[in-house]
């Protein structure tokens, strides 16, 4: 009888040893400690003689996004580049968006080597910095990084900052937005609306009521929860909104005084307002469960959307949309913590060279050729040159069916050195920076929230959220009586330790930068 | 009656399908004026012809799946067998002991942290096939023991002595007799796991970041919660830029009827079994 169990230990035993030796032919495991072991040489060598001589590295970028087909290609033409300049190689380790938290958080967990990531305000930013995920880049900017500060304005370099110190490096593009409505240009010639009249929100009523009267099958304004005006015109455009969680600050004011906006009279009026249009049938009855708007205005399905706009945004939408539109500015420029932040790349905790992966980021800042390869792709088999400047697909290729499709032309590196698309307004940049210069600076500008301390009320709070902000905002229920119940119910879930601890932060901010 | 209410259930399970292949055949600009139906006003198979000029990745991607699928069911049915075989024989010492270890997996794990770790840091399958088949999928508890009461119940001990004093082997008693005697077990947990393999996206998420390497049911999640994930994130400028390069509502809904694809045809194969493989599982002598 003893002698049957040997059948099972050997055999399990025998699978392991199977499953184990096929993993370690993947290569990955070979390539990693070859990687770890010139970086340990590389440090000795930046630290001892600065650049003079430098080994080879390896710098590896997380980057979020579907990988271009020919990213290959296109890396081998930048590291010819990089390899001559700072003898390093770099490597875009993309992650999809989907899977972005996940695999993220497990590379951190598992100490995974790696150099740079894309991260943003609006992504995760300040909560990595929190967990102590980004090093402070401080000294190695003003040792390796001259590029980089002689680009960007300090306010906006500062805007990276958090609790004193800098842990990311913003991408020079559009640093403000401004916030209104979306029309399509068709209707608003046909019944000749004056545009100019219409300076809030309230304005658009008796345009939304020609619509109404006399386009049937046209939905006069197109609305969601997260496209609705609450959501897309007053946050960021009216309040800024201090990163995650309840607490906002009024953006007119001297003050730092962090409000509830959902107890604003603000909040309260446009809820109002949205109630009489969704009773009114001027918006889309589904506003509250649809996801995306899509393209419904090109289908001619809809007469007005929100939007946020930037220079040039009008030429872009229009041609998504494939038919003109015309743009009714609601909020002018704006620049909060978020748009400062919108794109930014930290050093990890786990590179093993962060100098070089600064040195790297600063060429990001002066090198056209390396960013146009980054950016654009190849000359010659991704776009070609119309003029010095000017570029466009080559014969044959679009966005979709190009190996390289510029995706990538707003998360990084100095973006006015790229060549400008056909497409493009050909003073793209120069309306740029007139735009940045000319935005309102939030008072709050360069203040990230820390949320750790109220993790749980966070939670808390953004699951009393869920069941109203999308009803709410949208009109599909009535605000005097859900608001006031909204309110109740997110004191209840932790609402006021989240603004007091905000307040608190807030504070100190002020005070250490003032 | 009972023909009725069968038939009203019938509907509701197809209705949804045929839907969604509808609206996929539906032409795009139609779809946002009149919102989905039935009877698609204007037929245009645009979303098919868009997804099948990028075959390459799709093809590649449903290669991995059926392979994965394939390998993964005959791998896990030998080892749930060999596993579920000693356990259900009363005169195998450590019985009790092995079917509480089993039996303590189906409660307590170690963590998605520990367990992506043994993976990549130790068994290095990060980035392979391996990490699509090994992870979740190989062994599960509740399989094991839907298969040692199958071979406790339907498989008389006589069986076995008799073999043994014909002079067969363990192993030779194994595959000749026992294996051949549980055609409805093994069809069973055969199902269950090539639905599990055919449906899995999640060891794609997190093992897998090498492209070529992705199964055909992470292709068509990923495409549809990326788009989620930056409609979650208003405000910020990259958003409707890359929105306006995410797949359109038809070529959606085209993915995911590819997606369904094959694995339809394998249930009337393991139809036969699946009903006598459970009760028989299931019922204690």
């Amino acid at each position: 009888m003893g002698k049957r169990h040997h059948l099972v230990l050997p055999l399990l035993l025998a699978c392991s040893l199977v499953a184990a030796g096929c993993g370690s032919n993947g290569g990955n495991n070979n390539a990693n400690s070859a990687d770890a072991g010139n970086s340990a040489n590389a440090n000795k060598s930046t630290n001892a003689s600065g650049d003079s001589k430098l080994d080879p590295y390896n710098i590896v970028m997380v980057f979020p996004g579907p990988e271009p087909k020919d990213q290959k290609l296109v890396l081998d033409e930048v590291n010819k580049i990089l390899t001559k300049k700072i003898n390093a190689t770099l490597e875009i380790k993309s992650i999809d968006w989907s899977a972005w938290g996940d695999k993220t958080n497990l590379m951190f967990a598992s100490d995974e080597p790696f150099d740079l990531m894309f991260t943003a305000g609006w992504f995760g930013f300040t909560q990595q910095v929190a967990k102590g995920q980004f090093i402070p880049l401080d000294d190695l900017v003003n040792q390796y990084g001259q590029d980089f500060l002689k680009t960007i304005d300090p306010a906006i370099v500062d805007a990276a900052r958090v609790g004193g110190k800098l842990y990311g490096m913003v991408a020079n593009k559009e640093f403000a937005a401004d916030k209104g409505l979306i029309l399509r240009k068709d209707l608003v010639e046909k019944y000749k609306f004056d545009l100019s009249q219409v300076k809030e929100l309230a304005d658009m009523e008796p345009l939304f009521k020609t619509i109404k009267e006399n386009e049937p099958g046209v939905t006069p304004f197109i609305t969601t929860g997260g496209a609705s005006p609450s959501a897309m015109i007053l946050d960021y455009g009216y309040y800024d909104m201090l990163g995650e969680g309840p607490g906002e600050l009024v953006r007119s004011g001297t003050e730092l005084k962090v409000i509830n906006k959902i107890e604003d009279p603000k909040y309260m009026e446009y809820a109002k307002l949205m109630r009489k249009w969704y009773e009114a049938g001027y918006i889309n009855k589904d506003a509250a469960t649809l996801q995306d708007i899509g393209k419904a205005l090109g289908a001619g399905k809809a007469f007005a959307q929100t939007g946020s706009f930037k220079p040039g945004s009008n030429l872009d939408n229009s041609r998504n949309q494939g038919t003109e539109l015309v743009e009714v500015q609601l909020a002018t420029p704006f620049t909060s913590t978020t748009d400062a932040t919108s794109a930014v790349l930290a050093i990890s905790r786990t590179s093993k060279d962060p100098a070089r992966a600064m040195q790297f980021v600063n060429l990001l800042y002066t090198d056209k050729d390396i960013m146009n390869l980054l950016i654009n792709g190849i000359e010659g088999k991704h776009y070609v040159k119309k003029s010095d400047n000017v570029i466009d697909f080559p014969e044959g290729v679009d966005a979709g069916s190009s190996g390289y499709p510029p995706t990538r032309n707003w998360m990084l590196g100095n973006l006015p050195l790229v060549h400008l698309w056909a497409s493009e307004d050909p003073q793209k940049w120069e309306a740029y920076a007139a735009y940045n210069k000319g935005a309102e600076k939030s008072r709050a500008l360069g203040f990230a929230f820390n949320a750790e301390p109220v993790k749980t009320e966070i939670a808390a709070t953004s699951n009393v959220e869920k069941e109203f902000k999308n009803v709410i905002v949208t009109g599909s229920v009535d605000p005097e009586k859900y608001i006031s119940e909204f309110i109740e119910k997110m004191k209840a879930a932790g609402m006021d330790k989240i603004i007091a601890e905000k307040q608190k932060q807030l504070d100190e901010w002020a005070k250490a930068n003032q | 009656m009972i023909h009725l209410l069968f038939l009203v259930y019938i509907a509701a399970t197809v209705f949804p399908l045929l839907l969604v292949f509808m609206v996929s055949i539906t032409e795009e600009k139609s779809l946002l004026i009149h919102g989905y139906s039935i009877l698609p006003h204007q037929i245009d198979f645009s979303a098919y012809r868009f997804l099948f000029q990028d075959s390459h990745t799709i093809l590649r991607a449903y290669g991995v799946t059926i392979l994965v699928t394939a390998a993964g069911t005959i791998s896990s049915l030998l080892m749930t067998a060999l596993f579920a075989y000693p356990l259900s024989r009363r005169d195998f010492p450590f019985r009790t002991g092995m079917t509480f270890y089993v039996f303590f997996t189906m409660l307590f794990n170690g963590g998605l942290v520990p367990w992506y770790l043994v993976y990549t840091k130790y068994l290095s399958i990060d980035n392979t096939l391996l990490a699509l088949i090994i992870p979740n999928l190989l062994m599960s508890g509740f399989n094991i023991l839907i298969m040692r009461t199958f071979f406790m119940n339907t498989i008389p001990p006589s069986i076995i002595e008799s073999a043994s004093i014909d002079g067969a082997g363990e192993l030779r008693i194994f595959w000749q007799i026992i294996l051949r005697l549980s055609l409805p077990v093994l069809s069973t947990i055969g199902l269950f796991s090539t639905l599990a393999y055919w449906n899995d996206w999640y060891n794609s998420l997190i093992f897998i970041s090498d492209a070529q390497n992705f199964s055909i049911q992470y292709l068509l999640n990923k495409t549809l919660l990326d788009i989620q994930v930056l409609l979650s994130q208003a405000g910020n400028s990259g958003q409707s830029q890359l929105l306006a390069n995410a797949p359109t509502e038809t070529i959606r809904m085209a993915m995911a009827i590819i997606g369904i694809g094959p694995i339809i045809l394998a249930y009337p194969f393991f139809q036969k079994y699946i009903v006598q493989g459970l009760t028989v599982g299931a019922v204690k002598g």
